[in-house]
């Protein structure tokens, strides 16, 4: 099988705000399908899709998405013509009802024809599954309700690249279920770009992970590869081992400890989550270290 | 929750924006934003609310007289300005709403230009305006159908409410791109509407004397009569240059501070600095203009009008009576009609085949646009022409409540101090110039002339309409001086009449009329002597006269 061209080209990403670097140095590519963007509160995962989505500049680096250099206006437009953004909090109107919000952001993305952009607007709430809901103000809705809105926002136009900023945060099981769902098709064709908190998102639907923190890309690869991380690093005990970098009692009863195990520990398989916790506290204990 | 995504239904995507160039595609994309936010606008609590009370304002003001158009336009700018705060407030908050909100981050990835939105917004300012000139619009229109209905409309004057609105949502749309915060626009109101308040109380007076007032908003008109419209000297065409040339201004700036924000290219913020330049040389301009004082020319006009009004009328003969009008104010010679030939009714038909048709003739209250020592001039100069033979009646005639009953008393007054010979002033006094009191003369000291020639007149003047009985009663028991005449701008021409008199008539109005008709008829040369005293009438009649009020001592002079 070969590997999809890039669609997405990012180099030494660089911004700060005061004293703190949001992004220090960040390079990668994306290529079409969805990409798990993990890190901790702080990371600089929303400065990033920021970035991409072209709302703010980078202070130095180049992003090259879909062919097109945001630093120039003309291909910056192109750009965010192409491309559906939902922010964190993208901040509705809450006396708009569904459709007026969704055709509001449809008029910004310069869908200027009024029969089009409203069978677009109606097309979109259908995918999300708030057809029958349209009518409705926004401030009557459901959490979970409103992050379908947003999520049908930025799928005005069909767009070749989607920055979602932690689309499941605050749903229920069963609207994370159907979330993923949504968002597993939706990658399918185009390049999505996925922000959580949530390792088990990122199993469930993207095929390549990234893993930011403190600024920097600490991992680029296939979820594989870092659960791979973790590879030997994974036992369980009886008892909490106190040698290792983090530990919690699983549902069996036995610990499970992430670190360097002790000789003769009882390895097991790691997950994701596993080769993420190694990640980041590797990096604390070389920190803590230096 | 629908999951299915089937690619082959997917919708053009970028074609949806393809096809069209990507200049034409931004345009009508601000004129859609533009088309929403214009719904949004005029659907805003505050806008429907101003609304309600602009219409109410509209159908209220100014509704006590015959409409005069020239006039009534004027009268249409103050209703309008709730609409034009609540459109300063609304689009205000429309322009934060990303900001309040939290959806700066959303807006900011899509393509319309924060510029374009910025025009957008303007935009939906227009739609609220015409609302505005709606209004303004059927209330004249309505005016213009009424009974004695007299002018035309000014173009600028009727469009200057919209253009306020204009220009407060163009305010609301500035403030909020230079400030973030909700809270400055309801400030910057509070202060334009002290500040507004305070000029309005500056030009009480006249505004020929300050005319830098017209650097506000509004200017109410300053006299209660209406002159005619070429005498009015309202540089109404430049101040709507002032308010949309600022309106223009405040436009530019908004859009040049969000070309600001956005970093867009130097060139094209250089066409809205031009624009914006263009504007505010308009706007100074007008405002030079609009401040110059009244030109000579005027001012000679309206001294002419003013030293010998027979000049500037009209006039055309209607059965016994010739009425003389300033032109475009024939149709409210029918208004007048009834009560000229009812007073005429009263009078002896012999005496009557005797006199000379009575010419009623319009006057207006001119002290206000002149100053002390023009109206000096006016009355010595009318004195000098001795043109007393003629009743006055005022360019607003009341149409109901005391507004009616002043116009048809002065009116019915006037008339049969003419049909009775009864003389102005009988003191041969003259009144005096009333300095800065929003009247032109003083009330004169009642003199020897107090007689029954005058109680007639009234009695003759009341029995015309029981408005004018009305307007009768009310001014001899309001009277503060010996002596009243029936106008609230009184003219030289106004005859004055004793309180005295006014009591007598009023006593005779409880007697039966016939009574009283026939033992007027009965002595009528008797009764027009001037010499005849209100005595021998009681005795006439067989009532006792009514004292005579007491001496004034800022007045002086006997009582009657």
């Amino acid at each position: 099988m070969t590997t999809p061209a890039p669609t997405v080209r990012v180099r030494d990403l660089r911004m700060t705000f005061g004293r703190t670097r949001a992004l220090d140095g960040v390079t990668f590519d994306l290529v079409p399908g969805v990409t798990g963007l993990l890190g901790p509160n702080g990371a600089g995962k929303t400065t990033l899709l920021r970035v991409l989505a072209t709302v703010s500049a980078p202070d130095a680096g180049s992003v090259d998405a879909l062919g097109l250099d945001p630093r120039h206006p003309d291909q910056r437009l192109d750009l965010r013509g192409r491309l559906g953004y939902m922010p964190q909090e993208p901040g509705f109107h809450a006396r708009f009802t569904a459709f007026e919000f969704v055709d509001y952001v449809a008029i910004l993305k310069e869908l200027h024809q009024r029969r089009a952009r409203h069978a677009e607007v109606r097309r979109v709430l259908e995918l999300v599954g708030l057809g029958a809901v349209r009518g409705k103000q926004i401030k009557a809705l459901s959490g979970g309700m409103r992050r379908r809105v947003a999520l049908a926002q930025a799928l005005l136009g069909d767009p070749d690249l989607l920055v979602l900023d932690e689309p499941i945060a605050g749903l229920d099981p069963e609207q994370r279920l159907r979330f993923r769902e949504l968002v597993s098709r939706l990658g399918e064709g185009r390049t999505v770009l996925l922000s959580t908190h949530q390792t088990e998102d990122v199993v469930a639907l993207a095929r390549h992970v990234m893993v930011l923190h403190l600024g920097k890309l600490r991992f680029a690869g296939t979820p594989l590869e870092l659960a791979g991380l973790a590879r030997g690093h994974v036992w369980q005990s009886q008892e909490r081992d106190p040698g290792a970098l983090a530990a919690w009692r699983t549902g069996t009863g036995q610990h499970r400890n992430i670190g360097n195990p002790p000789a003769g520990a009882d390895l097991l398989e790691p997950t994701l989550e596993d080769g993420y916790l190694l990640l980041l506290g590797g990096d604390q204990v070389e920190e803590a270290a230096a | 929750m629908t999951t299915a995504i089937d690619h082959d239904d997917r919708p053009p995507g970028a074609g949806a924006l393809g096809g069209v160039p990507a200049e034409v595609r931004s345009r009508r994309s601000m004129l859609a934003l533009a088309a929403v936010e214009s719904g949004r606008l005029l659907r805003h609590p505050a806008v429907l609310a101003a609304t309600a009370l602009s219409v109410w304002l509209l159908w209220r003001w100014g509704r006590g007289t015959a409409p005069v158009l020239h006039y009534a336009d004027i009268a249409t700018q103050l209703p309008l300005a709730p609409l034009a705060a609540a459109a300063l407030l609304a689009t205000n908050l429309a322009v934060l709403r990303p900001h309040r909100d939290g959806a700066v981050d959303l807006y900011g990835a899509t393509r319309l230009s924060l510029a374009r939105r910025t025009l957008a917004h303007l935009l939906s300012v227009l739609p609220l305006a015409a609302l505005g000139g709606i209004l303004v619009a059927a209330d004249l229109a309505w005016l213009a159908g009424v009974p004695g209905s007299a002018g035309a409309p000014h173009i600028a004057e009727a469009a200057t409410g919209p253009a306020l609105i204009a220009l407060g949502g163009c305010l609301g749309i500035m403030l909020g791109r230079f400030w973030r915060s909700v809270a400055v626009a309801p400030l910057v109101l509070v202060v334009l509407a002290v500040g507004s308040l305070t000029l309005a109380e500056l030009q009480v007076g006249g505004h020929d004397g300050r005319p830098w007032v017209w650097l506000g908003a509004l200017l109410r008109p300053v006299t209660i009569d209406p002159p005619p419209a070429a005498l009015l000297g309202r540089p109404a065409t430049w101040h709507l240059v002032y308010l949309l040339g600022a309106a223009v201004v405040l436009g530019a700036l908004a859009v040049w501070r969000s070309q600001a924000q956005a970093r867009v290219r130097r060139r094209t913020q250089a066409v809205t600095g031009a624009v914006l330049v263009a504007a505010l040389a308009v706007t100074t301009g007008a405002a030079v203009v609009q401040t110059r004082p009244t030109s000579p020319a005027l001012a000679a006009r309206r001294l002419a009008a003013a030293s010998n009004p027979a000049a500037a009328l009209v006039c055309q003969r209607r059965g016994p009576a010739v009425y003389c009008v300033f032109p475009g104010f024939e149709p409210q010679i029918a208004l007048w009609e009834p009560t000229v030939r009812a007073v005429l009714a009263g009078v002896p038909p012999a005496a009557a085949a005797r006199a000379e048709p009575v010419t009623v003739a319009q006057r207006i209250g001119w002290a206000r646009l002149f100053k002390d020592d023009v109206i000096l001039a006016v009355d010595q100069r009318r004195t000098d022409r001795g043109d007393r033979a003629v009743a006055p009646v005022g360019t607003a005639w009341g149409q109901d409540g005391q507004a009616l009953a002043t116009s048809q008393a002065r009116l019915a007054s006037n008339v049969a101090a003419r049909v009775t010979d009864h003389e102005l002033r009988p003191s041969g006094e003259q009144p005096k110039p009333k300095p800065s009191s929003g009247s032109a003369v003083e009330p004169p000291a009642p003199g020897p002339g107090c007689n029954a020639r005058a109680v007639v007149a009234l009695w003759l003047a009341a029995r015309a309409s029981p408005h004018a009985a009305a307007g009768l009663r009310q001014h001899v028991t309001e009277a503060r001086f010996p002596s009243f005449a029936f106008a609230n701008d009184v003219d030289l021409d106004d005859t004055w009449w004793g309180v005295r008199e006014g009591r007598f008539a009023l006593a005779l109005l409880e007697r039966p009329g016939d009574q009283v008709t026939q033992t007027f008829w009965r002595n009528w040369d008797l009764l027009m002597s001037p010499a005849t005293t209100l005595e021998r009438l009681g005795e006439l009649l067989g009532v006792q006269p009514p004292p005579g009020p007491a001496p004034t001592p800022d007045i002086g002079g006997p009582t009657c």
